[in-house]
């Protein structure tokens, strides 16, 4: 399990991570959301020991990754896929790391198959596309064979097939039962994969959970309600923090009540119903409104940025 | 793989795999030891300079060239550290290997190491040539480990992993080639030249303490002991790799990668 507490980390003055906590459950694939800026990289990045946290922690099972007496065999992170010098290949960039924790020659070849570079493993990596590099660090964070995989915007600037290849592959990772906690800033990336969201904005939590919670918490959804009387449906369910938007002749798209409170309504004014459906708010829905909500917050200058 | 963790030998065999698997890194040090055996052996064979009225009492003359390839090494060691903050690799080393400090210490005794080996084989090569050349009358069939010749020799292979040794240091510290190369050649190679003339003279003696003012006693092999005996110089270029080494290895440890 990975769990940050109050972590905190400046730059100068430049707040980039500010009493952060919130813990990653094993087994499971954890969306790490935020709009760019948010903090997630350095979060990741403190994560492995790169940055020094200002104040707080953040442990892997209670441990901190520096005091692991081998790392690579507990976590494999693919921060940035430019990692690798462009003067080695791809083979000498893996056997130098696996030569650290005397992981035999054998699992390069192996990890090299798994990623689908072994026909260009002598070949220097610095002509690499950056898929092919994204999949390099892939290779690297495997090598140890480790339970838990950290994985930084992976399918950032890749083309669909990487993409394709990305998803495919952390489905595979997490049918597996390995823990599997990647950054994005994108909601469609995650919503299909993500068993479990920790979403931040400019450093702080904003929120923490199942998707399902994430969605629950995020408020109510729409209902969607077809009728002949539009017009008049749509006067009757006028009220307090309830908005109806028009979306042809027939149809209501209805925030604020749900499809029995709207039934119900109908019936009193005698209104007859075609059709209606309520839909809950989908992740995408959710994660902008939360964000939005923590915008409120913020000062009107921060907010104008 | 069980049983698979972080050790010396690890960190060891790794920096190894780096250093050869970097066409440039590699091409550096060949070039060293290249430039350092063509130019002595040219040196030894025409003998017009060895065998020269003031050189020819000398017997380990040729090893005046060394700091020509200490130079190259001090680049080599240098591009061995600034090459992986260059590339970002030094975040898979690091990730690798977070306690940081093996690194440094592993990275260090490969360059140094592979230097000193070259280095050694080196010197033979050049006295075994000197042998056959019989140029330099002080020479004539005197004996690798004969006192005469040993210290010299001794001292003047010593310039070469002296040289990539600091260039690893240096490289650490700045982490960058230019401003490390910079830095060697502005206060270690000039500096005891153009700083004379900004020192008042009471200071002037402070130079004698500069890195390659102390190999230059260890490199004349006992036959002067000014500004100070070989032990002493011993110590000065030692203590420079410590404080300096010492350094690295704080900002290492405390700076963000
Ligand atoms: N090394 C650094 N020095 C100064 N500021 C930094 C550094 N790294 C990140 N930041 C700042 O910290 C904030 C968070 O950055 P980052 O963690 O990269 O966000 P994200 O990955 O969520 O896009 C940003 O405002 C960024 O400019
Ligand atoms: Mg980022």
């Amino acid at each position: 399990m990975i769990t940050a507490e109050h972590l905190t980390k400046r730059y100068g003055e430049k707040r980039a991570v500010e009493d952060l906590s919130f813990a990653v459950r094993p087994g499971a694939v954890t969306g790490f959301l935020g709009p760019n800026g948010a903090g997630k990289s350095t979060t990741m990045r403190m994560l492995v020991g790169l940055d020094s946290p200002t104040s707080g922690r953040i442990t892997i099972d209670g441990t901190l990754y520096r005091d692991l007496p081998d790392p690579l065999r507990h976590v494999g992170v693919v921060l940035d896929a430019r990692a690798v010098h462009p003067g080695r290949s791809a083979y000498h960039h893996l056997l130098a790391v696996a030569r650290t924790h005397g992981i035999p020659d054998s699992r390069v070849a192996e990890v090299l198959d798994l990623v689908g570079l072994s026909a260009v493993a002598r070949r220097r990596a610095g002509g690499f596309s950056l898929g092919m590099s994204q999949r390099l660090g892939v290779a690297t964070a495997l090598l140890g064979d480790p339970q838990v995989l950290v994985l930084d915007e992976p399918v950032n600037g890749l083309d669909p097939d990487g993409v394709l290849w990305i998803r495919r592959l952390l489905a595979g990772l997490a049918r597996e039962g390995r823990t599997v906690f990647l950054s994005s800033h994108l909601m469609s990336e995650l919503s299909l994969i993500a068993d479990d969201l920790v979403v931040i904005g400019q450093g702080r939590l904003l929120a923490a959970g199942t998707a399902q919670e994430f969605v629950a918490r995020a408020g109510a959804g729409t209902v969607r309600v077809v009728s002949p009387q539009s017009a008049d449906l749509a006067t009757a369910l006028q009220g307090p923090g309830v908005t109806v938007t028009s979306i042809d002749g027939a149809t209501l798209e209805v925030h604020g009540l749900d499809a029995r409170d709207v039934g119900r309504i109908a019936a009193d004014h005698g209104v007859v119903l075609f059709e209606l459906l309520s839909r809950s708010l989908t992740l995408e829905e959710a994660f902008m409104r939360i964000t939005r909500n923590a915008l409120e917050y913020r000062t009107p200058q921060e907010a104008a940025r | 793989m069980t049983g698979a963790r972080i050790s010396a030998r690890g960190l060891l065999a790794s920096e190894w795999t780096k250093l050869w698997s970097v066409r440039s890194l590699w091409l550096t040090l060949a070039a060293a030891f290249a430039l350092t055996i063509g130019l002595c052996a040219y040196m030894i064979v025409d003998g017009e300079m060895l065998g020269s009225e003031e050189a020819q009492d000398i017997p380990f003359g040729w090893t005046a060239i060394y700091p020509v390839g200490m130079l190259v090494l001090v680049v080599f060691g240098v591009l061995g550290v600034t090459g992986e903050y260059s590339s970002g690799s030094i975040r898979t080393t690091m990730v690798a290997a977070p306690r940081r400090t093996g690194v440094l210490l592993a990275k260090a005794a490969v360059a140094t190491g592979v230097a000193a080996v070259l280095g050694v084989c080196t010197s033979v090569l050049l006295h075994g040539l000197l042998q056959l050349a019989g140029t330099v009358p002080a020479a004539r069939g005197v004996s690798l480990f004969d006192p005469d010749m040993f210290w010299g020799v001794l001292g003047g292979t010593l310039v070469l992993p002296y040289g990539a040794l600091l260039g690893i240091v240096l490289g650490s510290l700045v982490r960058n080639a230019a401003a490390a190369i910079c830095l060697y050649f502005g206060v270690f190679q000039m500096g005891p030249q153009i700083l004379p003339a900004f020192l008042p003279d009471s200071l002037a003696g402070v130079l004698d303490y500069m890195p390659l003012a102390a190999l230059d006693v260890l490199r004349a092999g006992g036959l002067t002991s000014e500004p100070y005996g070989a032990g002493t110089a011993a110590f000065v270029a030692a203590a420079w790799i410590g404080v300096l080494g010492g350094a690295s290895w704080w900002l290492l440890r405390s700076r963000d990668v």
